[in-house]
């Protein structure tokens, strides 16, 4: 299973961008999962809680949406107004 | 109270293409020449890297690091050939990323082995083509 790894990546990522924006809480992460990424969204989803366990965006829901290509991005952060 | 929803657009695996691409850039200053081996389990890459070494070593400053989950069974295959192998196992992961292919060959690249030849075994979660994109990407 490599999503844990990628789950670590993805929750790295959005707290860079989160304390670059200056965003103290985010509530949801956006990513667009392509179909042809070789990522299984499930195991993903699954590792992602885990992976953002003590780190500035615990609590976070991620939702992923699915497209054709090989997309694997983290397209959005959903913060409060 | 509304959420905001702010763009990113971030590819998740960046942080690995850099490390990527500065190991390869690395390895283009100090002469390497790296290939990298992928396919489905069976397809034959321990064969054809026992066929290769035993051709090319010791004429040719031949190295191999291998990935594999748990054993040592392919890189002792390759040993035969008196070249250098080195064995990565990654435990429950299936795929190697560059931080772990580099720091297993950083000295080969900086000793000028003129073919370092890198691999993985195994892969059964990721469809061949998508696999084979994305660790050219990582090494």
């Amino acid at each position: 299973m490599h999503e844990l790894s990628i789950a670590v990546s993805l929750v790295e990522l959005a707290c860079e961008e989160a304390s670059r924006r200056q965003f103290d809480r985010v509530q949801a992460l956006h990513v667009r999962l392509g179909a042809r990424s070789g990522i299984v969204k499930e195991a993903l989803v699954f590792s992602f809680d885990v992976a953002a366990s003590g780190t500035p965006i615990e609590g976070a829901t991620l939702n992923v949406e699915d497209t054709p290509g090989t997309e694997l991005e983290l397209f959005a952060l959903e913060v409060p107004e | 109270m509304n959420p905001r929803i702010v763009e990113v657009r971030q590819n998740i695996l960046r942080k690995n293409d850099v490390l990527a691409r500065a190991f390869r850039e690395r390895c283009t200053e100090a002469g390497v020449f790296v290939v990298s081996l992928v396919s489905s389990p069976g397809a034959g890459k321990t064969a054809l890297l026992e066929r290769t070494l035993s051709a090319l070593h010791p004429v040719r400053r031949v190295a191999v690091v291998v990935g594999d989950l748990a054993t040592e069974c392919d890189a002792e295959r390759l040993r035969k050939s008196g070249a250098p192998v080195r064995q990565i196992t990654t435990g429950t992961l299936c795929h190697l990323d560059a931080q772990m292919v580099e720091t297993a060959v950083l000295d080969w690249v900086s000793q000028r082995w003129t073919c370092c030849s890198s691999r993985m075994s195994g892969i059964s979660s990721a469809p061949p083509a998508t696999t084979s994109a994305s660790t050219r990407e990582r090494f």
